[in-house]
């Protein structure tokens, strides 16, 4: 394994012990609802400040799918199975009905394309068959989202 | 030492001189990402932090409530809020280019790493939940608890008459058997079903394996048994209990027709939903209908009414520590209340369309406003919630016990096969002060998209190990960052508190403000509050050589604190002892000029 080293380190070793000394007493991040100021009106603040709508957060749902569906990719998983995936990942974005959900189908085209599965597979594909029975507009926003 | 690492140590010299800090307003984006290091505090951050910035959203790892250790992605706002105001913590952001595909094989590379974690945790939880059933079939008692469920009221007299206007669509599209069809058809697969199979994968090789999911007889059964509820909610035309909706207060009356919009989509989705052969839609058709009620009695009250987000085991504040913050409180709730009529009024302008998850996030902001109002005029313990939550109030129903008793071998089995997955996933998301934390873990994500392309530029990077001077501390990982890898520029974003200086020295004479607001108890900036250690004065924007003088006085603060706690202790239950103590510990650095703790807040106003 090639390490990229930096010179000085003798020059470190103060600090060093230092800080391990302050790893051991706390380590480098704790999740907020274990830390000591779990029960601290900073609490709220920083929960108040939660999630918020945009474009980003948008985004961030298509790219989760997308990254699902490159990862499944090729690999036969059933259409039951699919969309078991899509819906644990829908619900961390705070969706339920992602079949009604335009995005989710942008979402899958865009890992589709990942893939490396062609455009005219797509209706083909097992694990995609009962969301695409009958509904074109699906068909169109996966088509978008390649 | 080389002239790059003298560079590097340099700019841990910044926060105590104020110098040279640059906008943060002209945010890095494009073909960079950036390398964030968070300076120390006290609490769950002694030891300072690093974390990955990829366009809006910032990368970590963190050990969690179950002791696992895992990535978390959150968004760049959000994270800097949280760290750089609440927590007080001055931030470093190397911006550094990625050429070619750098940026995206970064970020695939992180994406698909959450991926596979959270289809672990998945598959310990079905896991988990199938020796549960087993042991509650074995045990003679039958009762699932069902998500979405305990929205409804269904045992009272009354019925609700949005349900009845749902119930009607139904009849008239799917046909006026349809209800007792599509229950005598659940009846007839739970009926087929064998509960006690389980298919299960094998473990995941290590972090980055998306293993399948497993399958268990007892997660199908859960899920048809929560369809089947969902189904008779509808039938029952069962009404929304009162204590599962929040009342967030009057509502603008151009947000109502975007309201009643949403709710017409609402119906459109639930008939879908009942159409539809998606497992699983049982609790979303729960949530959808009560959401749906929700909408409805919003729009005849002029309220904006939602629904309880808060899972039944989330943390609380204590009524004690809201009221010893009770005017950083108010404040919050004007903010919130602010925000919320805000959304309201930025779905009104057609700009923000009011989709599923529009929707969700207003609910959260609303449930958030609820809590806190009733905390603050009640005396409450306020419930709170780092994510983002979807109403699940579960409620437990009896079963049919399934006609052939549980197999001999199938519990030791079942337990077997859970025990083995958490202790995979100990030795894969286990926490280790050297080998395994935010540093080598977030290493290891830039050493293997190193491995593939020239990046960072001119260099090759790969893992930075203890045995090359301790760099699995966060601060020294960053310097060797800076003085060895082509970063583009440093940023430095002063904590709250120091940019409340900022502002102080320019505007007032700064004898005069440092005079005040070097210690915490003239400071007009700070207020000790209980989350924080017992100190007396600050050590992060002094001069390192005034750190022991200072230091030394804040440990005989924090003596004189832990020795009146001890009076105090029948009252406060040892916690004016405890601050006292660790008010001792953590001034202990200051001795040899070190500074760990800067104080938090419990309030900093709405923007950056």
């Amino acid at each position: 394994m090639t390490v990229l080293a930096c010179k000085g380190s003798k020059n470190y070793i103060l600090g060093l012990l230092l800080a391990t000394a302050m790893l051991c007493m706390g380590g480098c991040s704790i999740s907020h609802s274990i830390s000591s100021s779990s029960d601290s009106s900073a609490s709220i603040s920083r929960s108040s400040s939660g999630p918020s709508v945009s474009e980003e957060e948008r985004k961030a749902y298509v790219q989760d799918v997308a990254t699902y569906v490159d990862a499944i990719g090729n690999s036969g998983v059933s259409a039951e199975d699919f969309m078991r995936g899509i819906s644990r990942i829908a619900k961390k974005h705070g969706i339920t009905d992602w079949e009604g959900y335009k995005y989710t189908y942008i979402g899958i085209g865009k890992g589709l394309k990942a893939a490396g599965i062609a455009k005219d597979q797509v209706s083909s594909l097992a694990c995609l068959k009962v969301l695409l029975s009958g509904n074109s507009e699906r068909l169109k926003y996966i088509e978008q989202g390649y | 030492m080389s002239r790059e690492v003298f560079r590097a140590s340099l700019l841990f010299l910044l926060p105590a001189c104020f110098a040279g800090i640059p906008d943060a307003a002209g945010f890095p984006g494009g073909e960079s990402f950036f390398l964030v290091y968070i300076e120390s505090n006290t609490g769950g951050g002694s030891g300072g932090h690093l974390a990955l910035g990829l366009g809006d959203a910032v990368y970590h790892f963190q050990q969690h409530e179950d002791g696992f250790f895992r990535l978390k992605r959150e968004g760049w706002k959000h994270f800097r809020k949280v760290y750089n105001d609440l927590e007080n913590r001055p931030m470093y952001l190397a911006v550094t280019d990625a050429p070619g595909d750098g940026l995206k094989l970064l970020q695939a590379r992180l994406d698909s790493r959450l991926l596979a974690q959270d289809r672990n945790f998945l598959n310990l939880e079905i896991l988990a939940g199938n020796l549960k059933f087993l042991e509650s079939v074995r045990s003679g008692s039958g009762s699932l608890a069902v998500q979405g469920l305990g929205l409804f009221d269904r045992r009272g007299s009354i019925v609700s008459a949005g349900m009845k206007r749902l119930k009607d669509m139904a009849v008239a599209r799917f046909g006026s058997r349809f209800i007792e069809s599509e229950l005598q058809d659940v009846d007839a697969e739970i009926a087929a079903l064998n509960p006690y199979v389980m298919d299960m994968p094998g473990l995941p090789v290590n972090d980055m394996d998306l293993v399948p999911l497993v399958h268990s007889g007892a997660g199908r059964f859960e899920e048809l048994f929560a369809l089947k509820q969902a189904i008779q909610v509808l039938d029952g035309l069962a009404p929304v209990r009162p204590d599962a909706l929040m009342d967030a207060g009057s509502m603008p009356g151009c947000f109502r027709t975007r309201l009643a919009l949403f709710g017409r989509r609402l119906e459109q989705s639930i008939l879908s939903l009942l159409g539809s052969g998606r497992p699983g839609r049982g609790s979303a058709l729960l949530v959808e209908m009560a959401r749906y009620q929700a909408v409805k009695k919003s729009l005849k009250a002029g309220h904006l009414l939602v629904l309880d987000p808060f899972p039944e085991c989330c943390c609380r504040v204590s009524q004690a520590v809201l009221m010893h913050d009770r005017e950083s409180m108010e404040r919050l709730r004007g903010d919130l209340a602010s925000r919320l009529g805000k959304a309201m009024a930025g779905y009104c302008s057609n700009l923000e369309p009011l989709d599923e998850m529009a929707y969700n996030t207003l609910e959260n902001l609303a449930a958030r406003f609820v809590e806190l109002r009733r905390g603050l005029d009640h005396g409450m313990p306020v419930r709170i919630l780092d994510d983002r939550g979807v109403p699940c109030r579960k409620d437990s129903v009896d079963f049919d016990l399934p006609a052939a008793p549980v197999p001999a071998g199938i519990m030791e089995e079942a337990r077997h096969a859970l025990l083995a997955y958490r202790g995979r996933l100990r030795q894969i998301y286990g926490y280790n002060l050297l080998t395994e934390n935010c540093v080598t873990e977030l290493a290891r994500e830039l050493e293997f998209v190193a491995g593939n392309i020239d990046f960072p530029p001119g260099k090759a990077v790969a893992r930075f190990t203890p045995a090359t001077g301790g760099s699995f501390v966060p601060f020294r990982f960053f310097q060797c960052w800076v003085s060895s890898v082509h970063v583009r520029r440093v940023l430095y974003l002063p904590s709250f508190r120091q940019r409340k200086l900022l502002e102080m020295y320019r505007n007032e004479n700064p004898v005069l403000v440092y005079a005040r607001e070097f210690n915490t108890i003239t400071s007009s900036v700070y207020r000790p509050g209980p989350a924080d250690t017992s100190f007396l004065f600050f050590t992060d924007d002094a001069l390192p050589p005034a750190r022991p003088l200072l230091g030394a006085m804040n440990i005989g603060w924090g003596i004189l604190n832990a020795a009146s706690g001890i009076l105090t202790m029948p009252v406060d239950r040892a916690a004016r002892f405890r601050q006292g103590l660790w008010g001792m510990i953590y001034s202990l650095p200051e001795l040899a000029f070190c500074n760990i703790r800067k104080g938090s807040f419990a309030w900093t106003g709405t923007g950056n």
